[in-house]
C-alpha cells in the first residue's frame, strides 16, 4: 500500500483521518544507516504507506506532522504572530553538535537562494 | 515505558537518533487521547492527564481540545509524553514547544537522506 506521490499522500492522510479522528494513529520511522524514512497512517481498517529517501521531502514531513498534530488536538493553527521564544533548551542545542547555530535564523525567513537555482 | 514531559521526551528522542546512526531504527507514534485511553490512564497512574477531564465530561461537543500521545521506541527504549493544550492563551503551550523541538531534532539528524541530484540538470544546463 506505498504511495509514491507526496501530494496523494497528503490527501490520503487528511480523508482518512476525517473519517476516522478516534482511531487514526500515524506512526513514521526512520532507518538512519539507510538514509529511509517511512510514513504509515492507518486506522486498524486501512493503510496508507509513504517511503522516502529525499532530503526534500524532509519539510513536507516536518509539515505534515504539525497538521496531524493539530488535528489530533482538534486545535486550530496558532496565529504567525505569536512569539513563540526558543522553547529547545541549552543542554540539547549542546547535545547536538551538528546543529550549526546560524541554521535557525535562516529558517524562518524563506530564503530564495535555494529556490533559484533550478 | 518511559513517560516524560514534552521537553524531555524531545531530548530523549534526540539521544536515540543519535544512537541509531549505526544501527537499528527509530520510530515515533502519534494518536490522539480519546475519552476511553484517558479513562485507563487516570485508573493506572491515579492521575488524570492535564486536558483530560474535559474530554472525559464532554463527549459530544465538537470543540473539545483532545491531549496528543507521542510515543518513541528505540531497540527495546519506550519513552512517551502527552501533549496536552493549555488555557492560558498568551503563553506557548506543550503543542508549540514540542513542535519546536521536535522540528529541530528531525532536521538535525535525519541528515542520511539523499540531496537533490543536481548533476545531471548541471548537465543539461551546459548543452
Amino acid at each position: 500500500m506505498y504511495i509514491t506521490n507526496w501530494e496523494e499522500f497528503q490527501k490520503a492522510v487528511e480523508d482518512l483521518y476525517i473519517a476516522s479522528p478516534e482511531l487514526t494513529r500515524y506512526v513514521h520511522t526512520f532507518h538512519r544507516s539507510d538514509g529511509d524514512l517511512v510514513l504509515k497512517v492507518t486506522d486498524d481498517r486501512t493503510n496508507i504507506k509513504y517511503k522516502t529517501n529525499q532530503m526534500t521531502d524532509l519539510k513536507k514531513f516536518i509539515n505534515l506532522n504539525n497538521v496531524l498534530m493539530l488535528k489530533m488536538m482538534n486545535k486550530e493553527m496558532a496565529d504567525e504572530d505569536t512569539v513563540i521564544p526558543d522553547a529547545v533548551p541549552v543542554a540539547v542545542k549542546s547535545a547536538i553538535p551538528e546543529v550549526k547555530t546560524v541554521s535557525s535564523p535562516k529558517q524562518t525567513p524563506k530564503s530564495k537562494k535555494g529556490k533559484k537555482r533550478r | 515505558m518511559k513517560d516524560l514531559d514534552v521537553l524531555a521526551f524531545t531530548v530523549e528522542l534526540g539521544e536515540f537518533y543519535e544512537k541509531s546512526k549505526t544501527a537499528g531504527t527509530v520510530s515515533v507514534t502519534m494518536k490522539r487521547m480519546t475519552a476511553p485511553r484517558l479513562v485507563m490512564t487516570s485508573k493506572v497512574k491515579k492521575v488524570m492527564p492535564k486536558g483530560g477531564e474535559l474530554v472525559v465530561e464532554n463527549p459530544t461537543r465538537d470543540d473539545v481540545k483532545y491531549p496528543c500521545l507521542v510515543r518513541a521506541v528505540y531497540r527495546k527504549q519506550k519513552i512517551s509524553t502527552i501533549v496536552q493544550y493549555n488555557f492560558i492563551l498568551v503563553s506557548p503551550d506543550d503543542f508549540d514547544r514540542f513542535q519546536n523541538a521536535y522540528s529541530t531534532i528531525i532536521r538535525a539528524y535525519m541528515d542520511s537522506l539523499k540531496k537533490k541530484d543536481r548533476s545531471k540538470k548541471a548537465k543539461k544546463v551546459s548543452k
